[in-house]
């Protein structure tokens, strides 16, 4: 829709929405995660509750960012993308986004490697190459 | 009356995996009662918007 979008405010508009579902996917993959690899351990209602507020959280502060400006101080527009300049939100929001898909992967490649004695190296060199400066 | 909209080709690629992800979801929700399921389900919804979105 964004590529689509003629006008800046149209595109504007399409950004924030995906951006308001970043955070959202990142949970729910974690959930998703939790749940399958120790169903009904990790993922209790209070965890679900703890998770699910920065959630909230960020899609507040998305759809409220021409009131405060804290997860965008402006947007400027370029080839054809729109190229945002991140506030404080912004850069909360991608490193909480960033740590619990880590913690998903960890959760990922430790149930691996506890529970297919067989696949412990192709484990350790697939979490070599997932770290961040990899 | 004008449109804020126009036609690009660069919109299939997103519709098509916003199709895919819609189809994962509704595959987690006929089973529900797979553990994983119910998130993975809301997972793809939400990822279909994401990839309509851009």
């Amino acid at each position: 829709m964004e590529y689509a979008a003629v006008d800046l405010p149209t595109k504007i508009i399409w950004f924030k929405v995906q951006a308001a579902t970043q955070v959202p996917i990142a949970i729910a993959i974690t959930c998703f995660i939790l749940e399958y690899a120790w169903p009904g351990r990790w993922l209790t209602r209070r965890n679900l509750t703890l998770l699910a507020l920065p959630g909230l959280l960020a899609v507040v502060l998305i759809l409220t960012d021409d009131l405060h400006h804290l997860s965008w101080s402006d947007f400027s527009f370029a080839n054809g993308t729109i190229k945002p300049q991140f506030g404080p939100g912004s850069w909360f929001l991608l490193a909480f986004s960033f740590g619990v898909l880590g913690l998903a992967n960890l959760v990922v490649f430790g149930w691996l490697f506890w529970h297919s004695p067989q696949h412990r190296w192709p484990v350790v060199l697939m979490l070599l190459d997932s770290s961040p400066d990899a | 009356m004008t449109s804020n909209y126009t036609y690009t080709p660069q919109i299939w690629p997103p519709v098509l995996m916003g199709i895919l992800m819609t189809t994962l979801s509704v595959y987690c929700w006929r089973r529900r009662s797979v553990p994983g399921a119910i998130p993975l389900m809301v997972a793809s919804l939400l990822a279909t918007v994401w990839q309509l979105a851009p």
